[in-house]
């Protein structure tokens, strides 16, 4: 894919200039967030977006070169199931607004099913977003491509004056407060950026710097992780027309993966495969038509499935009712694959992580840095959305109370709101990576999650338990 | 609090159900003014470094801003849109009796209030002090005062008294000076702990011995005061209660919330419509 660089630059400069004794210069931004993708420009938008933060100086740091592809109407092999609760937040935040028609392909039902001869699992959309005059009652998600998202993002970014925003760049020397009691307030964060001679100083960092986050290590909080040794094998391909293909979306599970496809229209679907590791590395190796070939048997094939296959066919259920999704029972034809697009192959490996803590005295996670999940529920970009809503309201709330910014009060109500809601997903969707390989649930929840988070949650202890025994 | 002392208040609370004590009961066991000041100063100046720890003892304290600051500002501004925060008490003077650390002070003058904040214990307008001055976005803007409030002479267009009446002997004569130097028309907000069984119970005992939410021995549960009491000695010094709204803490997750029953903690807010200024003097009403 060329890429074309319609560069963004630094704008709309709201700083504080000051010189210490020593006559360095000192930067002052009340708050600065790292990471440009998704979750973080969304903040930086939120933010400089509420009356709240209206007169603060925001600043976006993103290590990468940020561009966008020439034609954004065009699908790539990175496409985000969206859901209603998320395209409102998306709506709230004028970023909706900035999507053509033909980027967001709309999605009325999910299909999950076994074997062609069974029922299948068929999901509608709920009737919760009827009193939104613009959405169709049933819609389940939205599927839009990430470049086509981004750029959304990107042009109301543009519209705010109070962001600033430095790409291809990186903090160092990066310095957070320590949690003396004595010390409070909490000193500000401290920061160099990369190859400048000023030390910056903010009252609140937030890290959107992904799973990997180099925040969220310097803030020393505990983070529980594993990879899966699976990888997705991502690709746009092309559906013949004999189901509705356009407006569903498929999901199967069979043994050695789940395959899911997103429809995108005109007969085209975004497809993202979860394997073990070398069943990928092998499948992204064959030829298209071997590709497409090896897809299409694991669409139709008819499988013996196993106790643990069926677990976990009525745990999705269960992850889907709630989020409000409806369900009932039907036939399927399962669609067959006719080509996968040249070039759009792609792997990305899988894991799963969770930040026992999200925040400590002026630094805060959001999205994947706080999170990491298997897309086998397509969630990880809506809950990072959910976590900025969360956490910009909690702020302003703050802010209007008069709070100082970076009050660990308000961080504090963050973190558990988000925890609150975020840890039965994970442990759903970690009980059923499990049971799909046939392994006993309690034991495997009590050794895959650890004591230790349960402990540290006791609020959720009850909560979990309930809903794994369900 | 003795053991000894404890039953006694236990007992004759049972006795009495959880209707609240008679003003009469609360005289009996009076000290002299100067004792209360004393009893003020023992309790908050060995708690001077609390303020502002997070966890610390006054905690709970701090995080009733959730519920006081926007019963402030909403009653200030009316329903007015909030625009900058740091406009939204803008030209409003606000005089913040019994501060203590500045846990209520600075938050109000964040929202660019003019906060003059008075107490009588040194410590803890040296406290409230320290605080402020390291936050430029504000120092200017409060003006910390130690000393009692029958020596102000100024009007304010608001008066803040939180958790603060209970540790007040001479209640008439409080109430009398905060009335006096709140301008015609100002408002008066309060919040402080009911005199019932209830508070006995949640408040007293369960705060301060069973779950040590709050230092021991900083209340006494006899100097607790009713809404209803509250109510009558702002109206005859010519002020009309327009609000009282419960308040409950939640000790796991610790957070307030508004809670529809007023029987421990509780807020009022009235607004002054006399101005019994020179005529709360004149009247001469007996204590
Ligand atoms: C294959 C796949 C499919 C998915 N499908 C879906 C789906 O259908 N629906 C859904 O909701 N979610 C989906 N997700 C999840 C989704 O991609 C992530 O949850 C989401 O992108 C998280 O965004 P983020 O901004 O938190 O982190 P990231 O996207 O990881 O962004 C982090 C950013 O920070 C930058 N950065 C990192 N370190 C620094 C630094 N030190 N300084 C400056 N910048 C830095 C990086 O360059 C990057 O731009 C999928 C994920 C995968 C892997
Ligand atoms: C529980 S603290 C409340 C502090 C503050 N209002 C707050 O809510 O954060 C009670 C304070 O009232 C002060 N105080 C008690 N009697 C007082 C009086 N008569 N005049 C002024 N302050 C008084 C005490 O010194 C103490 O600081």
């Amino acid at each position: 894919m060329r890429l074309v660089c319609r560069h963004i630059s630094t704008f709309g400069k709201h700083s504080i200039t000051n010189h210490n004794h020593v006559g360095r210069r000192f930067l002052h931004r009340d708050i600065t967030v790292i990471g440009g993708n998704l979750i973080g420009a969304a903040t930086a938008v939120a933010l400089a977006a509420s009356p709240a933060f209206a007169q603060r100086a925001i600043s976006l740091v993103e290590r990468r070169d940020i561009k966008f592809p020439q034609n954004l109407n065009e699908w790539s092999n990175r496409v985000y199931a969206i859901t209603p609760g998320t395209r409102r937040f998306l709506v709230d935040q004028g970023i909706w607004q900035k999507l053509s028609p033909q980027q967001k392909h709309v999605c009325r039902r999910m299909v999950v099913w076994e074997n062609q001869s069974d029922a299948a699992l068929d999901f509608r959309g709920s009737d919760l977003v009827k009193d939104d005059e613009d959405v169709e009652p049933d819609t389940v998600c939205f599927n839009i491509d990430q470049h086509a998202l981004l750029h959304a993002i990107y042009e109301r970014l543009k519209e705010l004056p109070n962001i600033e925003l430095r790409s291809r760049t990186r903090i160092t020397n990066i310095e957070l407060p320590t949690l003396d009691r004595r010390s409070f307030p909490p000193e500000k964060v401290t920061f160099e950026i990369f190859d400048e001679p000023e030390k910056h100083t903010t009252d609140l960092l937030i890290a959107a710097d992904g799973f990997n986050s180099q925040i969220r290590k310097l803030m020393g909080v505990k983070n529980v992780s594993w990879s899966y040794k699976q990888k997705s094998v991502i690709a746009v391909v092309d559906l013949d027309g004999l189901s509705d293909v356009d407006g569903t979306a498929f999901q199967r599970f069979l043994p050695e993966g789940v395959v899911a496809l997103l429809p995108l229209g005109n007969k085209k679907a975004c497809l993202i495969w979860s394997l073990v590791d070398d069943c990928a590395e092998q499948i992204l190796k064959l030829s298209d038509e071997e590709f497409v070939e090896t897809l299409n048997r694991h669409l139709t094939d008819t499988l013996d499935y196993n106790q643990g296959v069926m677990s976990v066919l009525h745990g999705t259920r269960l992850i889907m009712n709630s989020v409000g999704l409806r369900q009932s029972c039907s036939k399927v034809t399962p669609p067959r694959v006719v080509a996968v697009h040249p070039q759009t192959r792609a792997s990305y490996p899988l894991g799963m992580g969770h930040a026992v803590n999200y925040v400590v005295p002026r630094t805060v996670l959001v999205g994947d840095s706080a999170h990491r999940v298997h897309p086998l529920a397509g969630q990880g970009a809506n809950f990072g959305f959910a976590d900025v809503e969360c956490l910009v309201r909690n702020l302003a709330g703050a802010a209007f109370r008069g709070e100082q910014p970076g009050d660990m009060k308000a961080l504090i109500a963050y973190e558990r709101e988000r925890q609150r809601a975020l840890l039965p997903f994970q442990v759903a969707i970690e009980g059923l990576i499990h049971i799909y390989q046939n392994k006993n649930l309690p034991v495997v929840l009590a050794r895959s999650l650890g004591v230790q988070i349960l402990d540290s949650l006791p609020y959720l202890k009850h909560k979990i338990i309930q809903f794994a025994s369900r | 609090m003795t053991r000894g002392r404890f039953l006694r208040v236990l007992g004759r609370v049972l006795l009495d159900s959880s209707r609240p004590l008679s003003s009469q009961v609360k005289e009996a066991p009076s000290a002299p003014a100067s004792d209360t000041v004393k009893k003020n100063e023992r309790d908050f100046s060995k708690l001077r470094d609390q303020w502002w720890i997070p966890r610390g003892e006054f905690e709970v304290l701090s995080r009733m801003n959730e519920l006081r600051v926007p019963l402030i500002t909403d009653k200030l501004r009316g329903h007015r849109k909030l625009e900058d925060p740091a406009s939204t008490l803008k030209g409003f003077s606000i005089i913040d009796v019994g501060c203590g650390g500045g846990l209520l002070s600075e938050p109000l003058a964040r929202l660019g209030a003019n906060v003059t904040g008075l107490d009588i214990v040194p410590s803890n307008i040296a406290a409230a002090k320290d605080h402020a001055s390291r936050d430029p976005s504000i120092r200017d803007r409060i003006n910390y005062i130690c000393g009692d409030i029958k020596d102000i002479g100024e009007q304010y267009d608001a008066l803040v008294a939180s958790e603060v009446v209970e540790h007040v002997e001479d209640l008439d004569e409080f109430i009398r000076n905060c009335s006096r130097v709140v301008k015609p028309h100002g408002h008066l907000f309060f919040t402080t702990i009911n005199r019932t069984l209830l508070s006995l119970l949640v408040a007293k005992i369960g705060a301060e011995y069973i779950v040590h939410l709050v230092p021991r021995g900083l209340h006494d549960w006899q100097m607790f005061v009713t809404p209803e009491e509250l109510q009558l000695k702002l109206a005859k010094h010519g002020c009309a209660v327009s609000e009282v709204k419960g308040m409950m803490y939640h000790p796991i997750g610790g957070y307030w919330t508004w809670f529809g029953m007023d029987c421990i903690n509780y807020a009022l807010h009235a607004v002054k419509i006399g101005d019994p200024c020179q005529k709360g003097e004149q009247d001469h009403v007996p204590k």
